[in-house]
């Protein structure tokens, strides 16, 4: 399913629970395995002096020994699970965390990303570089041409056994890519799809009052596309559900993936929000992966996801 | 019994000085001066130094001088009384120690930021008295190593991070590539003969800040402008090698960049929101090459997109919000008067400018430019306490209200950030770019 595998580490705490289920998914899938990490920021100058990410000091002697040396830090911290990995190489180089995923993702022509959310290592890299706005995983999710798959909280059962996929859809154009990779993995694990799509009525916060029938009707439509952008796909596949709820979009679908005991989410985190009203999960994303229990796939692009 | 004053100041040794020093003679030393002096300064350094009368009206110009509270050593003339005046006296009969000494105040204890010039009553161009210490310097191999390292790769690979011409491409074309996930159709086009504008950027972009090429791409693909970027080397216009001195290498590389241009039969330069490389196309570089004014016209990306807002070709969404400051970065002001422009630009994008004072060409320099802040590591120091008067300007302006610095200079941004960092001030620093980008119309 994932023949080359990126697990994208800060090599902290924060990443062990991705590590987990990294190292897990590239077993199971006999997949070429990367583990990557980003050891620095280099300074303006631009010379061989970098911010370390994970103390936030700055190392004067970036060298060939000082990369040797994180290297050998980041096989100790895996160490029992690079025993037991096959294809496994690791990888650190300096630079904008974000942007060398991204390179490195793009060079290997990778089929996921793996990684943890937000960490406290990563705000040192938006407060030296002011210019990128939010957290290295926002970012990634953003622009990756292949699924990432952000795992914040420890996941106790492993992937091929998951029984519950969750797929929350704004109905856009990205969506569509997200909903090939939910049913895609549903088929293959063989567990239910559950199609899920919240009514944004945060409206109503600012005084707008929607009337009961209105709020009916687009559930209604919202049922009609459904069927006709998704089920219409599904080819002998019938282990799903549809249920549409309205709320605030990313109290929802927690609400929803606890309901029905999630194993995971999956989601598009648009490239850019053409119409709020069409593509609300955006910030959706950033919120559903802070609070989910559960791991959650972003994913933005068909490039990945095709059908096989 | 009382203590004797007892100097705590840090020796900072810097193995391309030291060891650049440690083969010199005093023959060669005097050698390398003389054939300088004479082949290369002629009538400008010799009235320079004439006319000079020693006022001071220089010092309270210089940064240095004010953050080390009024020490004359750190004043614009003292600087030159340490290094090119001397020389003269003695008749280039100076030993290795001076050398390492007059090194390290000519490469990191001077921006070139010809701040002290416009205070100067006759008008002498300080920068052009301590450049030239760096090119006997250079000539004696006595550099800062950092920034000779970055000379080096300029002169093996045309760019200044030792960027591959594939990984160069290759970079493009993943920008390219991201950019429209967010526009479909957008295009960074290689190579197009005949384009309207030739855009260029510096060597740092694709290798660590490729969001800026990203931004870039989307902003000249909104406005419609007719663009390209070369697939060879010549797109960095970057040059380290006019501030160690290396003017033969200076003039290689800005050759490079003009003929690549030529080749591809556009109209203009538009180049990134860096400052030295615009001094070095514009100003220095060019006219090394026997062009008083570039062959083909170049625009500050200041220029541009002041440009594109006037023209109404980019049109603001929402303004920026928070209250900004506008840091005027020397060679686009006081090298080309940019600084209204700037002002143009960050009104139209921002809902609030609060000037810092002093402004416009009297802005202070960021202590980071001149190649300062390439020689790395060991300078730091010099470089952050060198500024305080910096911090204090900043302050000044963030007590008014500014929370964002917009400085549209690669060195202003890494200057700033290790003065915003050490001084504690927490301000946030962007590029004309970010905000532009930030607060634009985007085309669906």
């Amino acid at each position: 399913m994932f023949d080359k595998i990126l697990f994208a580490t800060t090599a902290s705490p924060t990443c062990d629970a991705a590590a987990n289920v990294a190292f897990d998914l590239a077993g199971k899938y006999n997949s070429k395995f990367s583990v990557f990490h980003v050891l620095g920021l280099p300074t303006r100058g631009f010379g061989h002096m970098v911010q370390d990410i994970r103390t936030g000091e700055q190392e004067s002697s970036y060298d060939e020994d000082y990369i040797e040396w994180v290297k050998e830090e980041l096989k100790n911290t895996y160490a029992e699970q690079i025993k037991k990995a096959k294809n496994c190489i690791l990888e650190t180089v300096s630079g904008v965390p974000h942007t060398e995923i991204l390179r490195k993702a793009r060079k290997d022509d990778v089929d996921l990303i793996v990684m943890g959310a937000h960490t406290r290592e990563e705000e040192i890299g938006a407060t030296r570089y002011r210019s990128v706005v939010g957290s290295t995983m926002q970012k990634v999710a953003k622009s990756a041409k292949c699924p990432v798959l952000i795992v914040s909280r420890p996941c106790n059962t492993c992937y091929w056994y998951f029984s519950n996929i969750i797929f929350g859809t704004d109905f856009s154009r990205a969506s569509n890519s997200a909903f090939m990779f939910a049913y895609n993995n549903a088929k293959e694990i063989g567990c239910r799809l559950h199609l899920f799509h919240a009514l944004d009525i945060s409206s109503i916060a600012a005084g707008k009052i929607e009337d009961q029938q209105k709020i009916e009707e687009r559930i209604k439509e919202a049922r009609r596309k459904m069927e006709e952008m998704y089920v219409s796909k599904m080819k002998g596949f019938d282990n799903y559900s549809i249920e549409i709820w309205e709320g605030i979009p990313y109290v929802e679908i927690l609400k929803f993936a606890r309901e029905k005991s999630g194993d995971l989410i999956v989601m598009a985190h648009h490239a850019r929000e053409i119409d709020p009203e069409e593509a609300l999960l955006g910030s959706t994303v950033e919120q559903v992966v802070l609070r989910a229990a559960c791991p959650v796939a972003s994913v933005n692009r068909p490039d990945k996801v095709e059908m096989e | 019994m009382a203590e004797p004053a007892v100097n705590n100041t840090k020796q900072i040794t810097d193995e391309g000085i030291v060891r650049g020093a440690s083969k010199l003679t005093p023959e060669k030393i005097e050698r390398v001066i003389n054939s300088v002096l004479k082949a290369e300064t002629g009538a400008r350094l010799k009235t320079y130094v004439d006319i000079c009368v020693h006022c001071g009206l220089c010092s309270e110009a210089c940064h240095f001088y004010l953050s080390h509270d009024n020490d004359p050593r750190f004043s614009p003339a003292g600087k030159v009384k340490q290094t090119i005046w001397e020389i003269l006296n003695r008749k280039g009969k100076v030993d290795a120690e001076f050398i390492k000494r007059a090194a390290e105040i000519a490469s990191t204890e001077c921006n070139l930021c010809r701040r002290c010039a416009m205070y100067c009553p006759f008008g002498i161009d300080i920068a052009y008295l301590l450049i030239t210490m760096r090119r006997i310097c250079h000539k004696l191999g006595v550099t800062p190593q950092y920034i000779q390292d970055t000379a080096h790769s300029h002169s093996a690979t045309i760019n200044q991070m030792w960027v591959k011409d594939d990984e160069w491409i290759d970079s493009l074309m993943w920008q390219e590539d991201e950019a429209r996930g967010e526009i479909p159709n957008l295009r960074i086009p290689l190579e197009k003969e005949g384009a309207e504008i030739y855009y260029s950027v510096i060597g740092p972009e694709p290798k660590f800040r490729a969001q800026l090429i990203y931004q870039a791409a989307v902003i000249m693909n909104a406005s419609g402008v007719d663009w390209t970027m070369p697939a060879t080397p010549g797109w960095d216009n970057s040059d380290m090698c006019m501030f160690t001195g290396d003017f033969e290498m200076m003039a290689r590389l800005k050759k490079i960049h003009f003929e690549s241009a030529a080749r591809l039969k556009v109209k203009k330069i538009v180049m990134g929101e860096c400052g030295h490389a615009f001094r070095s196309v514009y100003d220095v570089g060019n006219r090394a090459l026997g062009w008083k004014m570039p062959p083909i016209p170049v625009v500050h990306s200041i220029e541009f997109f002041y440009e594109l807002i006037r023209d109404g070709k980019i049109k603001i969404a929402k303004k920026y919000e928070k209250p900004v400051t506008f840091n005027d970065p020397c060679n686009m002001v006081r090298g080309r008067g940019l600084h209204e422009m700037g002002r143009f630009v960050t009104n139209a994008t921002c809902e609030k400018l609060i000037e810092m004072h002093p402004n416009r060409e009297h802005n202070y320099c960021c202590s980071a430019g001149g190649g300062v802040i390439n020689c790395g590591p060991p300078y730091k120091k010099t470089r952050v306490d060198g500024n305080r008067i910096k911090a204090e300007q900043l302050f000044a302006a963030k007590a008014r209200g500014a929370k964002t610095i917009i400085a549209p200079c690669h060195n202003c941004h890494g200057g700033l950030e290790d003065i915003v960092h050490h001084y504690g001030l927490d301000m946030d620093i962007k590029f004309l770019g970010d905000i532009i980008y930030e607060t634009m119309e985007k085309p669906e």
